[in-house]
Parts: C-alpha cells; sequence; structure tokens
C-alpha cells in the first residue's frame, strides 16, 4: 500500500511540475510580447 | 494584465521552490522539463498550422496567388503595386483579362521579383501597369523588411523566388534580414509582434481564417465612407516620410531592374500615380512634390526611355472624400469610377483583336449586384 502511495506521490510530483513550467513559461511569454509595442500602422494598411 | 503575470510568475517559481525543497529529484524535473517543452512545441506548431495564413496580409496574399495560378495564361495586363493599387483597380471591369497583383506595403524589390517569376509564365502578357505612389520609394519600406513583412519568403517557398534571387537580394538587404525573414516564415508564431497581435487581437486572426474580404482578380474592396480627418492624414504622411530617405538608394535600383525586366521582355510599362486625398498631398508637400517625383523618377532620362505612359491620377479625387476609403486608398466607388478611366487609358494598347470578352465576370454573382448597384450610383451622378 504504502509502494502504491509513493508511486502516485512521484506522478503527482511530476505532473504538478510540468503544470507549473507550464505556467510559469507561458506567462514570461505573455509578458514578453505584451511589453512590445507595435507602430501605430503596423498591422493596418499602408 | 502585467501585475497578473507578475503574480502569476512569482506564485509559480514560489510553488515550484516549494516542491523541489521538500523533495528534490532530479530525473523528474528533467522529465518534467522535457515534457513541458514538448507541449509547447506542439502547441507552437498547432498555432502556425493554423494562423500562418492569416500572418501574412490577412490571407489576401495567399487567395491572390492562387487566383493568379488560375489564370496566369491569359493575363494580357497586370498591375503591380503596393496597397494604393489593390484597392483601386477592379480588373473584372476591363474588357481585356487583366489581373490586379498588388499586396499591402509591396515595395520595389518584391515587385521585381514577382514579376520576374510572372513574366515567364505569362504568354500574352503585352502590359504591365506599376503602381508607384508617392511613396514607393520611401527607405521606410526597408523598415518593414526588417520587422514584418514575410512577403519575400513567401514568394521563396512558393518558388516566386530562387535561391539566387535571395542571394541577390541579401546582399542589398544584409543577409541576417533574410536568414531571419527565413526563419521567421516556418515559425511566424514565435516571431514577437505577430506574438504580441496574436494575444492582443486573436478574434482578428480568428476573422481571417474565413476572409470576409472579397478577392476578385487581386481586387480587394474598401467599404469605407470617406470619413478621413486632417490628422488622420498628417499622421499618414508622417508615418510614409518622417525620418526616412524619400528616394532610396536600392528601390530605386530595383525600379531599373523591373523597367529593364519587362524592356528585354518586349512588354510594355505604364506607370500609375492613384489618387490620393487633398490633405495628404498638402501634407506630404514637406517631405516630396509632383514635381520633384517627375524630375527624379518619371521624366529622369534613366527611366523614362523605358516608360510607355504615364497616368497621373494623383489629385483627381483629391475633393471628393467620398471616394476614400482613407487618406490613400479609395473605397469600393472610387474604385469602380477609377477603373473604368484607367479601362479607357488602356484601351488603346491593345489591339481590337485581343480584346478579352470577360463573360467570367458574370459567374461572381455575388458580388455582380453590388457592381452595378455603385456603378449606377456613379453614372446617375454624373447625369
Amino acid at each position: 500500500m504504502r509502494e502504491r502511495k509513493e508511486k502516485y506521490k512521484k506522478y503527482k510530483d511530476f505532473f504538478l511540475l510540468v503544470f507549473l513550467f507550464l505556467i510559469l513559461f507561458i506567462t514570461i511569454g505573455v509578458l514578453y510580447c505584451l511589453k512590445y509595442q507595435p507602430g501605430p500602422f503596423l498591422y493596418s494598411r499602408f | 494584465m502585467y501585475l497578473l503575470c507578475y503574480v502569476i510568475i512569482s506564485l509559480s517559481v514560489f510553488s515550484l521552490f516549494y516542491i523541489l525543497r521538500k523533495n528534490f529529484n532530479w530525473k523528474i524535473v528533467f522529465g518534467a522539463l522535457c515534457v513541458t517543452a514538448v507541449i509547447l512545441i506542439v502547441c507552437i506548431l498547432f498555432l502556425n498550422y493554423l494562423f500562418q495564413e492569416s500572418f501574412i496580409a490577412g490571407g489576401y496574399l495567399f487567395q491572390t496567388m492562387k487566383s493568379f495560378e488560375r489564370q496566369k495564361e491569359d493575363i494580357q495586363i497586370l498591375f503591380s503595386g503596393p496597397s494604393e493599387l489593390q484597392f483601386a483597380i477592379i480588373p473584372s471591369m476591363f474588357r481585356f483579362k487583366a489581373f490586379n497583383f498588388s499586396p499591402n506595403a509591396e515595395d520595389m524589390t518584391e515587385s521585381y521579383y514577382k514579376l520576374k517569376y510572372c513574366i515567364n509564365r505569362m504568354p500574352k502578357l503585352k502590359v504591365v501597369v506599376l503602381g508607384t505612389p508617392l511613396s514607393i520609394f520611401s527607405s521606410l519600406w526597408h523598415f518593414y523588411n526588417k520587422n514584418k513583412v514575410f512577403r519575400r519568403d513567401i514568394f521563396y517557398i512558393y518558388n516566386y523566388m530562387k535561391l539566387k534571387d535571395v542571394w541577390e537580394f541579401g546582399k542589398f538587404e544584409g543577409f541576417w534580414t533574410v536568414v531571419k525573414g527565413e526563419f521567421f516564415h516556418i515559425f511566424p508564431v514565435l516571431f514577437r509582434p505577430n506574438m504580441a497581435f496574436l494575444l492582443e487581437k486573436w478574434e482578428v486572426l480568428v476573422r481571417y481564417l474565413y476572409p470576409d474580404r472579397v478577392v476578385l482578380d487581386g481586387w480587394s474592396p474598401a467599404f469605407g465612407k470617406g470619413n478621413i480627418t486632417k490628422e488622420f492624414a498628417r499622421q499618414r504622411v508622417r508615418h510614409h516620410f518622417e525620418g526616412y530617405e524619400v528616394f532610396d538608394k536600392t528601390f530605386l535600383i530595383y525600379f531599373e531592374k523591373i523597367l529593364k525586366l519587362c524592356h528585354n521582355h518586349n512588354i510594355k510599362v505604364i506607370v500609375i500615380l492613384c489618387p490620393v486625398t487633398d490633405s495628404y498631398l498638402q501634407f506630404a508637400s514637406n517631405y516630396i512634390t509632383r514635381d520633384i517625383f517627375y524630375k527624379k523618377i518619371l521624366k529622369n532620362p534613366k527611366y523614362s526611355k523605358y516608360i510607355y505612359k504615364i497616368l497621373d491620377f494623383l489629385d483627381l479625387f483629391a475633393k471628393h472624400h467620398e471616394f476614400f476609403d482613407d487618406v490613400n486608398h479609395l473605397n469600393i466607388n472610387g474604385a469602380v469610377v477609377f477603373s473604368e478611366l484607367v479601362a479607357d487609358e488602356l484601351y488603346d494598347i491593345i489591339d481590337e483583336k485581343d480584346v478579352y470578352r470577360n463573360i467570367d465576370f458574370c459567374q461572381f454573382s455575388d458580388f455582380t449586384h453590388l457592381y452595378f448597384m455603385t456603378r449606377n450610383i456613379y453614372l446617375g451622378r454624373q447625369r
């Protein structure tokens, strides 16, 4: 029983880490893009 | 939004430390990083696949290229230039087969490589109408080459440009720009301006997936109603000229290359100046006037010997703001009137036996009624 618990805990930690890394990297990416200031006509017509 | 991002980052870093302090295992951390990387790469590839066409001129270029490939063998007159021409010329209104290949913000370098590809594939081509708005030689377009436009890379990917051309172009634009362009063509989502646009205006990109723009033989209609302010004109002129060279050396070289290319293929070149509003002309006179443009380009013996005809409509609708979508782009009404005028001018150049009966036009049933409606409004006004 204890062994099974240990195994599940290992998986739990693993997925938690994946989740946290994902959130961290995506948020850093979003922040990096939000700081970008395009010119007034960048995506309009020229 | 920024605050939220900072809070999320802090929280996730704190949680990471907490978990790793409690139970640290290199294998698990490395495995988690690998899985995260795979998930992120899959997400990026998916977004790339989804929005690749949308990132490039709102899908216009792809639609135009597809349309061009379908009918290139019949085309007699090709319109090439920047967006001023894209919104102004309706090829379906001509009595001969015309095509409007004018993606927005196209500079002379792109025009050259596009024409180089097109000319050899259009056996019936007789005339190239080159759109030369006052801003066409501005070094502003270098800025776009370095920061945004992937069109050249699209030309390359679709064989419009050969590796040799990319090499030649690299000499002018810098090889790093070319390499960067190639990389970001494969992963446009990774390009910072694109990513920012995706985050801020994702709904626009989704709309681009199902384009509401009608693209007929390269023409895309604009439905603005001439609500043009002087401030907007001032901004647009500043955007085109302030801090830039009005006559950039590279673009002049490529302009000459275009003229020579057409001359060598026995194709007439007509240069067209599309209409702009009076306010645009007024503000633009601080940087460039029509006289200077004529002296430096159109009447310069270096270029003029290759130019068959100049169609100057620069101030034709200067005071008719109802024909404009914005200060330098015609709306659908303006395009109908303008295309009729251009068609009259070009009619003499094409022989009577070559006149193409544009029966296909009737197939565009969704659009035909709109065209005739606008045309009748115009004719009614004339009477």
